[in-house]
């Protein structure tokens, strides 16, 4: 579990994670072998917050790049996908931190919204998905990658992101309607 | 008992085990979707929602060559970090700094000296014709020169810090856009600004001040109210076209001032402008966070609009013969 980040990582990337568990220190762990676990789940965070395969892989090497300063920081190696996706996160923040902020907006959502056919066995369109994640504002689109992508709950999203409980079931509530909103109105299955 | 209400939001927010509920919302939540059949009608689509788009989340194809990349990328910077503790402290300051930026720095000391002693070295007052004068002059007679500067200092402030600013933090244009926008503007300037000299001589610097001004307001309240990088850039070229009309208000001093008094009175204008613009870029930035750009924007559009009456009290008899011309003629 990544904790709140809480110390520059000289790298231009703002903060960096606490160190991923507690334990005693592991076998001496290197940069080769991280990227050689990590870098796809990492490049595929990266490419859902940025939605471009080029910043995709700008942000992949920032965050390995921090690894490799922080290698010591990672103490438990199957956790270092979350503590990448933590650095990813900030640095992704920090290049969006100037961008103008959304207003929130109610909580409401109201169940005709809702399209009625259940399809969990239906493939979503790649590129549906990829404009439907472009067309969301930063914060919601953060909130969406890391519930569906690192399975966090809205709880563990709020205390890496240190807002409000109910800021992200807002986020979150309103960012899923906008999803399927976006599918509904282009005629995907995936609803 | 919770409220359906709030059952549908822990709905919409919870993992499928509801894992991250306290105990108290998870028996809720059971009970609601064992008692509601619409409640569990919606809660099944959303876990079918989840569940697809969870999957979709993870299909993203990885560019071939990224590990090696990434790998180049971390040993080069490791390269970098050994090799820069090893070298004498001059070569290490040569790696962190380009050759170019250092060769600049030691050709920019002779060219500052060279530019001090020539400043030295200038005629204090190329026109004076012998008579002393102080450095500055605040004359009654010039006063209206001496309030359209201090308007002008404060709205060219207020854009000239924040204009492009705005475009950039809150529309997200990036470095290309904006030099672009800023070269298309210099060009559209170039192109024009030789027109606004002859409209000067044509109508003269009461409505030339006066219809730029109106013009600047309308442009501030444009800037305003649309939302659209476009437009906003629009104005920002008609904005940069317009404020070059304030050399109006340097022909209105030549014209009445006598040629002594000249140099005095643009210099005291010149500081009048600078003490404007200081005093508006602090309230301006301070002012930017807490109301937003477009109260900004509304703030400058006022202040042009009341140095329109000014403007218009402007009163020049005649073109104050140019020493030069004299002679000449």
């Amino acid at each position: 579990m990544c904790a709140q980040a809480d110390q520059s990582d000289g790298s231009g990337c703002g903060k960096s994670p606490s160190p991923s568990g507690g334990g005693a220190a592991p076998a001496a762990l290197t940069i080769d072998q991280v990227i050689a676990s990590h870098h796809r789940a990492v490049y595929r965070y990266a490419y859902r917050l940025t939605g471009m395969a080029a910043d995709a892989e700008d942000l992949t090497q920032q965050a390995f790049l921090v690894a490799q300063r922080k290698l010591d920081q990672i103490r438990e190696p199957e956790k270092a996908d979350r503590w990448l996706f933590a650095v990813v996160r900030n640095c992704f923040l920090k290049s969006r931190r100037r961008r103008r902020p959304t207003v929130e907006t109610s909580l409401e959502v109201r169940i005709e919204d809702i399209a009625v056919e259940s399809v969990a066995d239906d493939p979503v369109d790649r590129e549906l998905l990829d404009r439907a994640l472009e067309e969301l504002p930063d914060e919601h689109r953060l909130v969406v990658v890391m519930f569906y992508f690192e399975d966090l709950s809205y709880k563990q999203i709020a205390q890496e992101m240190g807002v409000p409980i109910g800021t992200v079931m807002s986020r979150l509530a309103r960012a899923k309607q906008k999803l399927r909103r976006h599918f509904t109105a282009h005629g995907s299955t995936a609803r | 008992m919770m409220k359906r209400q709030e059952l549908r939001a822990l709905m919409h927010c919870c993992r499928p085990d509801l894992s991250d509920l306290t105990a108290e919302e998870a028996r809720a939540l059971t009970a609601g979707l064992a008692e509601d059949a619409e409640l569990r009608r919606e809660w099944e689509m959303l876990q079918s929602w989840d569940a697809t788009i969870g999957r979709a989340m993870h299909d993203v194809p990885v560019p071939d060559g990224l590990a090696d990349r990434l790998l180049a990328a971390v040993h080069r910077s490791a390269s970098d970090d050994e090799v820069r503790p090893l070298l004498e402290p001059a070569e290490a300051a040569a790696i962190a700094e380009p050759a170019t930026v250092t060769r600049r720095r030691w050709m920019a000391w002779p060219a500052g000296v060279a530019a001090a002693v020539l400043v030295t070295r200038l005629p204090v007052n190329a026109a004076s014709s012998g008579k002393a004068m102080p450095r500055m002059l605040l004359n009654r007679r010039y006063g209206l020169y001496y309030i359209l500067t201090f308007f002008e200092g404060s709205r060219m402030q207020v854009f000239g810090a924040f204009g492009t600013l705005i475009l950039v933090q809150n529309y997200g244009l990036d470095a290309r856009a904006i030099s672009l926008l800023l070269l298309t503007s210099s060009v559209v300037n170039l192109v024009v600004v030789p027109r606004f000299g002859k409209l000067i001589d044509r109508i003269g610097e009461r409505w030339t001040l006066s219809a730029s001004y109106v013009l600047l307001a309308l442009c501030f309240i444009g800037y305003a109210t649309v939302h659209n990088a476009l437009f906003l850039s629009a104005m920002v070229i008609g904005i940069n076209l317009l404020v070059t009309l304030h050399l109006a208000l340097t022909t209105y001093v030549n014209r009445i001032a006598p040629p002594e008094e000249l140099s005095p009175t643009l210099s005291a204008g010149m500081s009048i402008n600078h003490v404007s613009s200081v005093g508006m870029s602090l309230v301006a930035g301070s002012l930017l966070q807490i109301v937003g750009y477009e109260t900004l924007c509304y703030g400058a559009a006022a202040i042009i609009l009341v140095s329109v009456p000014f403007a218009l009290a402007m009163r020049v008899s005649a073109p104050a013969p140019q020493p030069g011309l004299a002679a000449a003629e």
